[in-house]
């Protein structure tokens, strides 16, 4: 059901104001918003009288505004994580800063702030790269400030609901701890398995954490075998060393906008360049689906091999309590065969 | 005359309306969209579009309302655009279109001036989510503050390090005291 | 709040944990049949976690070590009887407790258990994570699987032939004894064996 109605300047004049910059000219917005591919649209081509929504109001296109939009973009994102992952590596704030900043994030911003039904393109219904790209160009042309707000307003919200080991997934986070825990003077890092239970079973758990100098717990988890445990305590202790906590606080709003982000241009150490020469500080190749870290085909053939072997099956299966003594024409009467505990029970 | 007769009944509308995507859910979780007022509130209301019959009597409310008030109301929401479409023949209905890109209809049918205005009002404030029954009143971005139940929360740390069954963890404990014990704690002179 | 919350790989590994099976172990030395196979059933079904749902199949599993020394209050091990087979007209069997204990030292503790899981569809599942051995030897994969101990039901009590005669003299005196009073045995009585009834005919030795 939608609105066939539709005046593009009265749209433009409210998206100004919706966007918080309505100081900004109408010709500039719709360059902004007016994709390379709308010049091919047949109906713009051929100069059809009164083409939606208009060829005659603007001839350019948005590629360069789309360029420059993503690196103001990129660059006050970077300074708002600096200032809160202060003690974070420059890699992982580039992987922040790319995942917040792609298409799908960007298209899903846009789309809510109404740009789909604005942007001037020849693809019907509009391609997420198309309205990312908007967005992009609306930075373009807003003045430095402006972006800043943009960027705290719309972009930085997607930060509570990001899990920061999932954009850095480091391939070898307890070589990465070791190196950063050794370059603060420990000297012994180990991992310590603190429970476990249901080792030769179906569910395993077990508990690991990783201690510095055998004192301090520097970081704990849980894990399905004692492998993925020692990785996941590792990330987490790699977490509660670069403060990304759960208790942190972000700053939004006018909290956020009144801090000199400024002053946060200069980027982080580099992880690469911290730990030693062999580590691996690659990230992992979320693109491949990994293997299920549950055992069963192991665990039925165990339970087949081994511990029915020893113990046999439970007493449901191996007990009748309700027992039948046998066909009516096996049966016995009952004064004749007393029953005894190793007939019954 | 259909053989069977077809007869409305409430449950499959109700199992129909529960499958719909796009249809009224029963009752959900808070959402929000797009993080709104996290950092920025922006009206999600884009457009809202009031169709009105220019002769009927039943869009009276509707051309009084546009008459008086709709200029003033476009005039303090400036990113929200109004249209006004006149449609002959036709029930007098507000239609609103919201960022998650949900259009409202409210039919118009007969109200009056006030009415209208109300209905208006309350298109304003919404966020174009489905009206639903909240699962539950609280909502938060952290799950738990001082952190969720465990198997292992409260077994003892001693239990680590012990290869079990010990006996120091089998001991009965009981809060009434045995005579064995009285006589020990009360010696006799 | 928001739509977007992707289930992260802390979170299953937390979702992993908080629902984890466990295995507990508990000795059944001198414990009552009744209070321990309640203390038992409680664990099996999950109703000491405060996730608790009978859907959710959140019990544990619970090893029992010296099943042979499972206690009964007063005459119970007389007077309890154990019906079997109700299904036929003219064909029930009543046992008493003691036969079971001596065919299957681990029966009554099953049967214990059994019964404090409630009278429902879902005891049939639950039992089957009950492990049963009769004194405190257990096969090695059951030892590794084991991670936390239940405390007893029961204080577990001390023969009088099991104080030493240090403790003995450490205890404080409360009554006067005379001379050569004999307090209590310091050697325990050979058990005289269960009785038989003599065939008529035969005299009793």
């Amino acid at each position: 059901m939608g609105n066939w109605l539709s005046d593009y300047n009265s749209e433009l004049y409210a998206f100004g104001h919706r966007i918080g910059a309505p100081e900004i000219s109408e010709n500039e917005y719709v360059k902004a918003l007016t994709n390379e591919s709308f010049f091919e649209r047949a109906d713009v081509e051929e100069q059809v009288e009164r083409a939606q929504p208009g060829a005659e109001i603007g001839t350019e296109h948005n590629g360069e505004l789309v360029r420059k939009g993503e690196e103001r973009l990129s660059i006050w994102l970077k300074r708002y994580l600096r200032f809160h992952l202060a003690k974070a590596p420059e890699e992982l704030i580039d992987s922040v800063d790319s995942h917040l900043l792609n298409d799908e994030c960007l298209a899903g911003i846009a789309g809510h702030l109404g740009i789909d039904h604005l942007v001037r393109t020849k693809e019907f219904p509009i391609s997420q790269q198309s309205s990312a790209d908007a967005f992009r160009a609306l930075a373009g042309i807003f003045s430095d400030e402006k972006v800043k707000n943009l960027v705290i307003d719309f972009i930085v919200p997607q930060l509570v609901d990001i899990d920061f080991a999932d954009i850095y997934p480091l391939a070898d986070p307890l070589a990465v701890l070791t190196d950063l825990l050794k370059a603060e003077g420990v000297t012994e890092i180990e991992p310590r398995l603190l429970r476990s239970a249901g080792e030769n079973s179906a569910e395993p758990i077990f508990v690991v954490a990783i201690y510095a100098d055998k004192q301090k717990n520097v970081g704990q988890s849980a894990g399905e075998s004692v492998t993925i445990a020692i990785d996941m305590a590792a990330r987490e202790a790699l977490l509660r060393l670069w403060n990304i906590t759960s208790d942190r606080v972000l700053f939004f709003g006018d909290r956020a906008a009144s801090v000199p982000l400024e002053k946060y241009s200069e980027p982080n150490y580099s992880l690469t360049k911290k730990c030693a020469p062999g580590t691996n500080t690659s990230l992992l190749d979320e693109s491949q689906p990994t293997e299920s870290p549950d055992n069963l085909i192991e665990a039925v053939l165990r339970y087949r091999n081994i511990v029915d072997a020893e113990v046999g099956k439970s007493y449901t299966k191996r007990l009748r309590h309700k027992f039948s003594r046998g066909s009516l024409a096996k049966r016995s009467f009952r004064y004749l065969v007393k029953p005894k505990p190793y007939t019954v029970a | 005359m259909p053989s069977v007769p077809r007869v409305d009944r409430l449950k499959p509308i109700y199992t129909a309306a529960k499958a719909l995507n796009f249809g009224w859910r029963f009752s959900d979780f808070l959402k929000i969209p797009a993080y709104n007022g996290i950092s920025r509130y922006t009206n999600q209301l884009h457009r809202i579009t009031v169709r009105f019959c220019k002769q009927s009597e039943s869009s009276v409310g509707v051309r009084n309302f546009i008459e008086n008030q709709i200029v003033e109301i476009g005039r303090k929401n400036p990113s929200v655009v109004i249209y006004a479409q006149p449609v002959r023949n036709s029930n007098p209905s507000i239609r609103a279109e919201y960022g998650n890109g949900r259009t409202l209809q409210i039919n118009a049918k007969n109200m009056t001036e006030t009415e209208v205005s109300k209905d208006f009002h309350l298109l304003f404030s919404r966020s174009g989510e489905p009206v639903v029954k909240l699962e539950s009143r609280q909502s938060a971005l952290c799950p738990s503050v001082q952190g969720q139940w465990t198997p292992i929360t409260w077994l003892p740390t001693a239990m680590n390090t012990e290869s079990l069954p010990a006996k120091q963890f089998s001991e009965h404990k009981s809060t009434a005291t045995s005579a064995t014990e009285y006589i020990l704690q009360n010696q006799p002179k | 709040m928001s739509y977007r919350r992707v289930a992260s790989r802390f979170d299953r590994v937390n979702q992993w944990l908080q629902f984890s099976r466990q295995w507990h172990v508990i000795d059944a030395n001198q414990q009552d049949a009744e209070l321990l196979g309640d203390k038992i059933a409680r664990y099996l079904a999950g109703k000491h976690k405060p996730i608790y749902h009978p859907e959710t199949d959140c019990g544990d599993h619970v090893v029992v070590t010296n099943c042979k020394d499972i206690a009964m209050h007063a005459f119970d091990w007389k007077h309890t009887v154990y019906k079997f087979n109700m299904e036929y007209p003219k064909s029930k069997a009543d046992i008493p407790a003691w036969q079971i204990h001596e065919y299957d030292p681990c029966r009554i503790a099953f049967l214990s258990v059994y019964r404090s899981l409630g009278n429902n569809l879902l005891r049939r599942r639950l039992i089957q994570r009950l492990h049963l051995f009769p004194d405190s030897e257990m096969p090695e994969f059951v030892r590794q699987n084991v991670g936390s101990q239940l405390r007893q039901v029961q204080e577990v009590v001390k023969r009088a032939d099991e104080y030493t005669s240090e403790e003995r003299a450490r205890f404080p005196k409360v009554v006067k004894f005379a001379e050569g009073h004999v307090v209590d045995w310091e050697k325990s009585i050979q058990n005289p064996g269960r009785h038989s009834k003599p065939v008529p005919g035969q005299k009793e030795k």
